[in-house]
């Protein structure tokens, strides 16, 4: 088991001076164009960050020497201070004013109600000119009275910022419609327009976006995509986009075609739909297997150009000896090569959940049986 | 794009320069980083070594002298210090820590010896060449496996290959730069 030992040699690829790593870098370019983009973002957020910091310390710093010469009467804060008292002031003078008017009203003037009138929509306007007065809890009493035409209060709001922010489409194409979705739920609104079978990506790959990528969109927007259903198994037909659930229920219920002419339309078998539920463990299994029927996840575990039984046997080796070393490193002790041990870690965890266990083995037994049938 | 050029674009419009800067140099960076960092780190935590990187070149590039050096020469200073401090800062966080009274553990020679030096350097060199020789996809799937330390899956991804057909061309490369490696080694012995 120890024969990958013999390709130990190739770790000394990994010394390499300044020169080999220039070169490798243009020849052997490493990440890709999303993987730039997620660096381009990093920095721009940590620059952003750094800015932040920048532009708060150094005016403070100046600040005070500044303020040290200044009296104390003309110091900001004092200012600050002196302002807010003559602001109370003439706000108070207003309202007192305000309320004297309000006692003056004259009954031929009258005023329409304001009861419904929610606070909300009142704030959303950015400025609202009214000869009513703004506080809710006396329109009641004032509700059918009049007040003098030259009692007129602008009433400035503030201003409910709609989100107008606009954002670049990103790459989908290729990233899991699941994650992508909780990804960018706060910037737009993933739906998926139809799940399709597709030999090059893995069921719940997204394989086509309605926007492009790199093109603006408004921030809290819907995008359509389309998700992979993984490649047809043998025994369907190859056909057509199975709708989802919401394309059928479009079609059945649209008023304007006689369902006759709607069906007709429609796949004669029953269309398959989406799984909306969890898979369950007997489906995983079914996928994992074409999936190794198909080529797409390796069976050799050993690394010797063989699916056979010592692959399983090693698989099992592997989750018995991180029953005992959780953390899945290697030890000199084992008896299966780093490289190997390495690969059942790296490439044999079918289900995802972050260990291979005794289900891998079992699968990969059965697709050695249907194999050697 | 000459250092003169880079330095004229960052000051007009710093943010363009700052994503083309990334799109040209970022593979040379993340090969540093990756040099210094593989087997240590997740991709995630590579990348933001990354940005760290250019966060900053950025917030120094006023430092840079494009008469005292290359732009890539100071990239390459700031990219191999920062991966070095990530280094030393993960393996201080995971607590990676080699006691000299480990079992196994030998202690380094403290002077190398020049002969096996210059031997080792030249067997890398004829490393290299019988994997480029190799021809494509082979020569990537080995560069990708052993020096970017990729699994199988990505390079599959990244090759726009099945996983089980890269292990399998992997294997067979493996075996070719084997066999001449063999071959030329008993070349040599026949002759001396």
């Amino acid at each position: 088991m120890n024969n990958q030992k013999e390709y130990d040699f190739l770790r000394e690829l990994t010394a390499v001076d300044d020169e080999k790593i220039n070169e490798i870098a243009s020849k052997y370019p490493m990440p890709d164009k999303s993987a730039l983009k997620r660096i381009n973002a990093l920095c721009e957020e940590k620059l952003a960050g750094k800015e932040n910091i920048l532009n708060d310390i150094p005016k403070e710093m100046e600040n005070v020497e500044v303020i040290r010469n200044i009296p104390w009467y003309r110091r900001p804060a004092f200012t600050a201070a002196a302002c807010f008292v003559v602001l109370a002031g003439v706000t108070g003078g207003v309202m007192a004013l305000f309320s004297g008017k309000n006692n003056d009203i004259n009954p031929s003037d009258n005023m329409p109600p304001l009861s419904n009138v929610e606070t909300s929509d009142a704030e959303s306007t950015s400025d609202v000119t009214t000869e009513a007065a703004t506080d809710t809890t006396t329109t009641e009493n004032s509700a059918g009275t009049t007040v003098e035409p030259t009692a007129e209060i602008n009433i400035a709001t503030e201003t409910t910022e709609q989100s107008n922010e606009s954002i670049e489409m990103p790459d989908l194409v290729g990233k899991s419609y699941e994650s992508s979705k909780d990804e960018y739920k706060d910037y737009f609104q993933l739906i998926v327009d139809s799940y399709v079978y597709n030999d090059e990506y893995e069921a719940g790959i997204i394989i086509e976006q309605s926007v492009n990528a790199g093109t603006p969109i408004d921030k809290g927007s819907a995008v359509k995509v389309k998700v992979s259903k993984g490649s047809q198994p043998e025994n369907e037909e190859a056909s057509v986009d199975v709708p989802d659930d919401e394309t059928v229920a479009v079609i059945t219920e649209s008023p304007t075609e006689p369902p006759t002419e709607t069906y007709t339309e429609l796949p004669t078998e029953p269309p398959i739909e989406p799984p909306t539920e969890p898979p369950t463990e007997e489906s995983e299994n079914d996928r994992i297997l074409a999936m190794l029927k198909n080529g797409e996840l390796p069976a050799d575990a050993d690394m010797n150009g063989v699916f056979d039984r010592t692959d399983i046997d090693i698989v099992l080796y592997y989750y018995a000896v991180c029953l005992m070393n959780p953390d899945q490193s290697y030890k000199e002790s084992y008896n299966i090569s780093e490289e190997v041990f390495n690969n059942i870690r790296d490439n044999f965890d079918y289900d995802n959940n972050g260990l291979v266990e005794a289900s891998e083995a079992s699968i990969l037994l059965t697709y050695w049986e249907s194999l050697n049938k | 794009m000459t250092d003169v050029q880079w330095l004229e674009l960052l000051e007009k419009s710093p943010k363009k320069a700052h994503t083309m800067l990334i799109e040209e140099y970022g593979g040379y960076v993340y090969a540093v980083v990756i040099d210094k960092l593989r087997g240590l780190c997740s991709t995630e935590e590579i990348e933001d070594c990354v940005s760290d990187i250019f966060v900053e070149l950025f917030t120094n590039i006023h430092n840079f002298d494009s008469t005292k050096g290359t732009l890539k020469g100071y990239i390459s200073i700031i990219a191999k210090r920062t991966a070095i401090n990530t280094f030393n800062s993960i393996s201080y966080r995971r607590n990676i820590t080699i006691s000299a009274d480990d079992e196994g553990h030998v202690i380094p020679a403290t002077a190398k010896n020049p002969a096996d030096e210059v031997q080792k350097k030249l067997f890398r060199q004829r490393l290299w060449d019988i994997v480029e020789s190799l021809g494509e996809p082979d020569s990537s799937i080995i560069v990708y496996q052993y020096f970017y330390d990729m699994k199988v899956s990505d390079i599959a991804k990244k090759l726009f290959m099945t996983a089980a057909a890269v292990q399998k061309r992997s294997l067979r490369a493996r075996q070719r730069i084997k066999k001449v490696l063999e071959k030329e080694y008993a070349k040599e012995n026949c002759y001396e």
